[in-house]
């Protein structure tokens, strides 16, 4: 990696473990997102994908190593400090308030925003979200999955986020709803400026966003490079992601 | 000392609790005064009341938090009969008795609820039954019935403070004792089993509610036989015996000497009742230290005095490897 | 049934919610059954009698220092809070309890090493203390203004929770802590001032009846239980539910008593045993919504 990418680096992990309790989930895992970029963390599930995004947000994980965003050390904030630097984070099972409407659940997100960095007008966020404008007042608990996980996309987006998390957006999608979320990340990326860390599970999926990857297997990385050299390597995809080849991967999904 | 004891075998740990209550028994009252006869007389039921409830708490799991009123029950069962000239150990089997089968109509149709529901009915049980004694006459009112003087047991005299003091100790004794066998046995082997793991122990094929419902019985009766000895003691019974602070001292106490051991309450009770009695002596304002001792306990050191030796070992041995956890994060009613 | 037993009954109602919103509120949120609420109950009482001087001040007065009384048990209660409160949020329920129980403890002893062991009488303002007739009915003053001061705070409440952002953050908060806490909501500063708000409104309960009971540190106990008779009843955690089960519960005991004076306060436990026994999540209740 060259000197600029170095600095241009905005998430670093080094070395880190991580626990549940008294089980390791993360062994020794290293992890760079260059400032501006698409870094997918692909692995299966139980691979450590969702820890690795929980050890950033300080979030149940007891962590040892180091974990740093714009220079700064995470390991010693709170999940609501770790949040209030700039960073976006959409869980695995999207987290919508279910009692609450789609307005509020989208206004929740103006918490996110700090000093300089302004929150999003709603109006701003639903011309990306179109889809969202007819359900605005209804309960974030009637919505489908497709609904709540572009919702969770978007609240995540009212802040303003330097770092996007997405804990396996894809999960349980209908292909046309697949399509809408990967628009929308597209879009927090490229309309927003938004770095985004995406763990998938779904290679396709994040191949098709992802300038660079990283593959997880039982807590440890075990490729990481451009996208271009996991497709060339169908063996890495096949052993850790069951995907049988890159061509068949590539011919799936959308 | 206690770390010794559990190193002999059982019989001779019998024997040892045998030998530390006939010397308890014997002491008191040749060196102490006749007041000091009668708080240590007091003291000792208020021990095995909180054995009571330490079997739920500490033993079975069963957050009770209304033991007052198998307390009450028993206590208001002698002031009752008292004055109809039964014998003192017909009494008490009454009181028992009734303590055990209220207890046991309690946990049976509040079992249903668990955890913190089923605190909350238990204390709302209690408060209950003190709002009716307190009311009705039939009970003496909030002025509760006096003049509770047992005059003879089996033939023996109990009007001098040491025959009374020797009975306390002796029926304390017993009910210490049918504790112990029902803790040492399957059945409180089962309860604890249940207590670390209640899916696991019904998928077993245990009915586990029957097993709480029997410990919330005997736990009961246990109480009952403490009530009906403190009201002997005290020679009254007054409402106040049921009021829920009443349910909240016991815990206190079993927290203080250690839940997860059996003789935690009785050393709880004894520091306890020893300390609010010179408390009590310096400041009106007991209460004050008194919470702030249990405040620092129940976060510090939950697992009592006697659990002290274990967890100074487990610090000693737990080497912490990262900051802990950020958010923890408690569920809120996923159980009632 | 009779306007006087109506509106006494829904007086005591008042209180009776006075008392328990905040209990409820701060379980809401926490997750934790605050038997300190009673001690800080008492303490508004006591505090307001030392701002009156133990006078028979007017009304104007003794509403305002009721609500002084209440901002400085509010305060007494954050800090609270930052000492003793947020190192029990995570422990389990009887522990969590038996914490609060210590600290109820100490508030009553603190009570009682402050105003010593001698009941005090805070005197009703005069004002207070006379009836407005309603045709042959006769309703006391002080009963309107329970009414008027529970239904204040019964709106404000629901105002400050459903129509502001603070109260947005304190329901994502009690609905998903930890997606609150990666969402940027600061949930050390909300807790801190929801306790001081839940306490505050204890001790405003306790200014407000400080004139109609004896004052002594005995009031803790009695007021966190029925407190929680309350918040049993109404569903853990909601507001509503607290008011409709305060005044139901109200209500009930004071028809109990015209039918026997024998029966006072029984029918809270009752309803409270009833409840538990039929549907434990309370009236109003409903199971948590987070995985």
């Amino acid at each position: 990696m060259s000197d600029d990418a170095v600095r241009d680096e905005l998430l670093r992990l080094e070395n880190v473990d991580a626990w549940y309790g008294t089980a390791q989930a993360l062994f020794g895992v290293s992890l760079s997102v260059p400032r501006g970029g698409v870094v997918a963390l692909l692995g299966r599930n139980g691979a450590g994908k969702s820890t690795t995004l929980r050890s950033i947000m300080r979030i149940e994980v007891r962590t040892r190593g180091e974990i740093s965003y714009a220079g700064r050390d995470l390991t010693r904030a709170g999940t609501t400090g770790v949040a209030r630097l700039g960073i976006g984070y959409v869980p695995e099972d999207r987290r919508i308030f279910g009692r609450m409407t789609v307005r509020e659940n989208l206004l929740l997100g103006r918490h996110l925003a700090r000093g300089d960095r302004e929150p999003l007008p709603l109006t701003e966020i639903l011309d990306t979200f179109p889809m969202l404008v007819p359900l605005l007042d209804r309960l974030g608990g009637v919505l489908s999955g497709g609904e709540q996980q572009l919702l969770a996309v978007a609240r995540a987006l009212v802040g303003r986020p330097e770092l996007m998390l997405l804990d396996e957006p894809s999960e349980g999608l209908a292909p046309l709803t697949l399509r809408q979320v990967r628009t929308a990340i597209q879009s927090a990326h490229d309309a927003f400026g938004a770095t985004v860390l995406l763990a998938e599970q779904n290679a396709t999926f994040a191949l098709s966003l992802a300038q660079r990857v990283a593959v997880i297997d039982t807590g440890r990385i075990v490729f990481t490079g451009a996208t271009e050299e996991l497709r060339a390597r169908p063996e890495l995809m096949s052993r850790y992601l069951g995907v049988e080849s890159a061509g068949a991967a590539a011919g799936t999904g959308s | 000392m206690m770390e010794r004891l559990r190193a002999l075998p059982g019989w001779w740990r019998v024997v040892a609790a045998v030998v530390v209550l006939v010397a308890v028994m014997a002491i008191v009252p040749i060196f102490g005064s006749g007041a000091a006869v009668f708080f240590w007389g007091s003291v000792a039921v208020t021990a095995l009341y909180a054995m009571s409830v330490n079997l739920l708490i500490g033993v079975a799991g069963i957050p009770s938090f209304g033991q007052a009123a198998y307390f009450g029950i028993g206590a208001y069962a002698v002031g009752v009969l008292h004055h109809e000239g039964l014998p003192i150990l017909l009494v008490l089997l009454v009181a028992v008795l009734a303590a055990g089968l209220a207890a046991a109509v309690v946990a049976a149709l509040g079992l249903r609820a668990t955890g913190l529901a089923f605190s909350m009915l238990t204390l709302a049980f209690a408060q209950a039954l003190y709002t009716l004694v307190f009311q009705l006459d039939t009970f003496g009112g909030e002025n509760g019935i006096v003049g509770l003087l047992p005059e003879s047991v089996l033939g023996i005299d109990l009007t001098d403070g040491t025959s009374l003091w020797l009975f306390t100790m002796t029926m304390v004794a017993a009910g210490i004792g049918g504790l112990w066998i029902l803790q040492h046995s399957p059945f409180g082997r089962t309860l604890m089993m249940i207590r670390e793991d209640p899916a696991r122990t019904r998928a077993l094929g245990i009915q586990v509610r029957r097993y709480e419902i029997a410990a919330f019985a005997a736990a009961g009766a246990a109480a009952g036989l403490a009530g009906a000895l403190f009201a002997y003691v005290q020679g009254l019974v007054v409402p106040e015996y049921l009021f829920w602070t009443r349910s909240g001292e016991p815990i206190l106490m079993s927290i203080i000497g250690g839940m997860r051991h059996f003789f935690g309450p009785v050393v709880g009770s004894v520091i306890y009742r020893w300390s609010v009695d010179v408390l009590s002596d310096i400041t009106a304002a007991w209460v004050l230290w008194v919470g702030l001792a249990f405040l620092v306990i129940v976060l510090a050191a939950p697992g009592g005095l006697l659990g002290l030796p274990a967890q100074i070992r487990s610090w000693r041995s737990r080497r912490t490897i990262a900051p802990p956890s950020v958010t923890s994060v408690e569920s809120l009613g996923d159980e009632s | 049934m009779s306007l006087l037993l109506l509106t006494s009954g829904l007086a005591q109602g008042m209180i009776l919610f006075l008392a328990a919103s905040g209990l409820t509120l701060v379980f809401g949120v926490m997750g934790v059954l605050n038997f300190a609420h009673g001690g800080f109950f008492a303490l508004g009482a006591f505090i307001v009698y030392s701002l009156t001087g133990g006078a028979s001040i007017p009304a104007w007065q003794y509403l305002l220092l009721s609500v002084v009384g209440a901002g400085l048990v509010g305060v007494v209660g954050m800090a609270f809070e930052v000492v003793v409160f947020r190192r029990i949020y995570h422990l389990p329920h009887l522990d969590a309890l038996l914490a609060t129980y210590a600290v109820l403890l100490t508030i009553t002893g603190a009570i009682t090493q402050i105003w010593g062991v001698a009941a005090r009488g805070q005197p009703m303002p005069s004002e207070f203390r006379s009836a407005l007739r309603f045709g042959d009915a006769v309703v006391p003053v002080y009963d309107i203004a329970l009414l008027v001061i529970g239904g204040l705070v019964a709106v404000g409440l629901w105002f400050l929770l459903e129509r502001t952002t603070f109260g947005r953050s304190v329901r994502a908060i009690s609905a998903d802590r930890q997606m609150s806490a990666s969402l940027g909501i600061d949930i050390k500063v909300v807790f801190t001032v929801m306790l001081g708000l839940g306490l505050g409104l204890a001790g405003l309960g306790g200014a407000l009846v400080a004139p109609l009971v004896q004052l002594d540190a005995g009031l803790a106990a009695v007021f966190v239980i029925q407190s929680f008779a309350v918040v049993i009843v109404g569903g853990l955690g909601s507001i509503a539910g607290a008011l409709v089960a305060a005044l139901a519960l109200g209500l009930l005991n004071s028809i109990m008593v015209s039918i026997d004076p024998a029966l006072a306060g029984f029918s809270l436990y009752i309803g409270m045993t009833v409840v538990l026994l039929i549907r434990p999540q309370g009236i109003f209740g409903h199971r948590a919504e987070r995985p």
